[in-house]
C-alpha cells in the first residue's frame, strides 16, 4: 500500500498542446537572446522537434516546460558557438574600437563632445514628452550588429556574463570592452535623439 | 586626474560595475576619478538610468500566429509516426 505522500507526480508529455502551451514563452526567450525573429522562430521550431525525437529521453522528474527550456538554452548557445566559428560573424577583439576613437583621444581623455559630456535630463516629465521608449528602441536597433549581440544578451536577457564570452567565444576583458562600447553608441544616440 | 587612470578606462570600469563587483583597487581607482571628473559622473548617471529603464521594459513577445500553425502541423506529423 502507498501512503499518498509516496506518490510521486510523474510528468508526462503532451506534445500536441506544446505550441498552444509554450509557443510564446520559448519565442520571447529566444527573441530576447538572438534580437532576430526568423532565427527566434527556427529555435523554437527546433527545439519541439528535438524534443520529439528525444521524447524517450524524458524522465517526468522535471516538469514538460523546464524540459522544453533546456533544450532551447541548448540550442541558443549552439546557435551563437556556430556564429563565432564563422569568420563573418565572429566578434573580433577590435569590433566597434571606432567608437572608442569617436569619443575619446588617443591618450583615453574625453573628446570635446557634448555627447558625451553633457547628462540627460531624466526627469519624469521629460521622459513622457519625448516618448522616451520609442526613441530607446530605435537606439537599440542601430547598435552595430556585432556590438548589439552582445548588448542583447547582457542588458535585455540578463544572461550570465560567462555564458556569453563561452558562447561568443570573447575573453573577459573583451567582453567587458565590447559592451561598453555599446552603451556609449545607445548614450549617444539617446543624447542625439531624445534629450537634444 | 591621474594620467595613469583616464575616462577611457573610467568608463569602462563604470560599465563594468553595472554587472559585477569591482575590487577594492579598483573601486578606488575609479571613485578618485569620478571625484573629479564631470563627464564621467555624467556618463555614470546615463548608463545607469538606461539600464533601469531596460530592466523595466520586460516585454513579452510572441510568436506570429501563421508560425505557430506551421509548426503545429509538423509536430503533429511527426506524431502520426
Amino acid at each position: 500500500m502507498h501512503n499518498p505522500t509516496d506518490i510521486k507526480l510523474v510528468n508526462t508529455l503532451k506534445p500536441h498542446l506544446w505550441v498552444n502551451n509554450y509557443g510564446d514563452m520559448l519565442y520571447s526567450y529566444a527573441y530576447k537572446r538572438v534580437n532576430d525573429k526568423e532565427v527566434a522562430e527556427d529555435l523554437v521550431q527546433e527545439t519541439f522537434l528535438g524534443g520529439l525525437k528525444s521524447k524517450g529521453n524524458f524522465m517526468g522528474d522535471s516538469t514538460e516546460k523546464t524540459w522544453l527550456f533546456a533544450i532551447l538554452k541548448f540550442k541558443i548557445i549552439d546557435y551563437y558557438r556556430k556564429k563565432s566559428k564563422e569568420k563573418t560573424t565572429s566578434i573580433h577583439n577590435s569590433e566597434g574600437a571606432e567608437i572608442d576613437s569617436i569619443f575619446f583621444e588617443a591618450d583615453g581623455h574625453v573628446k570635446k563632445n557634448p555627447q558625451i559630456a553633457v547628462e540627460f535630463d531624466t526627469s519624469d516629465s521629460n521622459i513622457d514628452k519625448k516618448e522616451f521608449y520609442g526613441v530607446l528602441e530605435g537606439c537599440l536597433s542601430k547598435i552595430p550588429k556585432k556590438l548589439a549581440q552582445v548588448f542583447h544578451l547582457k542588458m535585455i536577457a540578463e544572461e550570465d556574463s560567462k555564458l556569453i564570452c563561452e558562447m561568443l567565444n570573447l575573453t573577459d576583458a573583451n567582453y567587458w570592452v565590447i559592451l561598453h562600447r555599446a552603451k556609449i553608441q545607445l548614450r549617444s544616440c539617446l543624447f542625439k535623439n531624445w534629450v537634444s | 586626474m591621474s594620467e595613469l587612470f583616464n575616462c577611457l578606462e573610467a568608463t569602462r570600469l563604470i560599465s563594468k560595475g553595472q554587472h559585477v563587483h569591482l575590487s577594492l583597487s579598483e573601486t578606488t581607482l575609479l571613485n578618485n576619478h569620478i571625484l573629479l571628473c564631470g563627464c564621467c559622473q555624467g556618463f555614470k548617471k546615463d548608463i545607469e538610468f538606461v539600464k533601469e529603464k531596460l530592466s523595466q521594459i520586460n516585454q513579452n513577445y510572441t510568436l506570429d500566429p501563421k508560425v505557430k500553425e506551421e509548426i503545429a502541423v509538423k509536430i503533429a506529423t511527426q506524431l502520426d509516426y
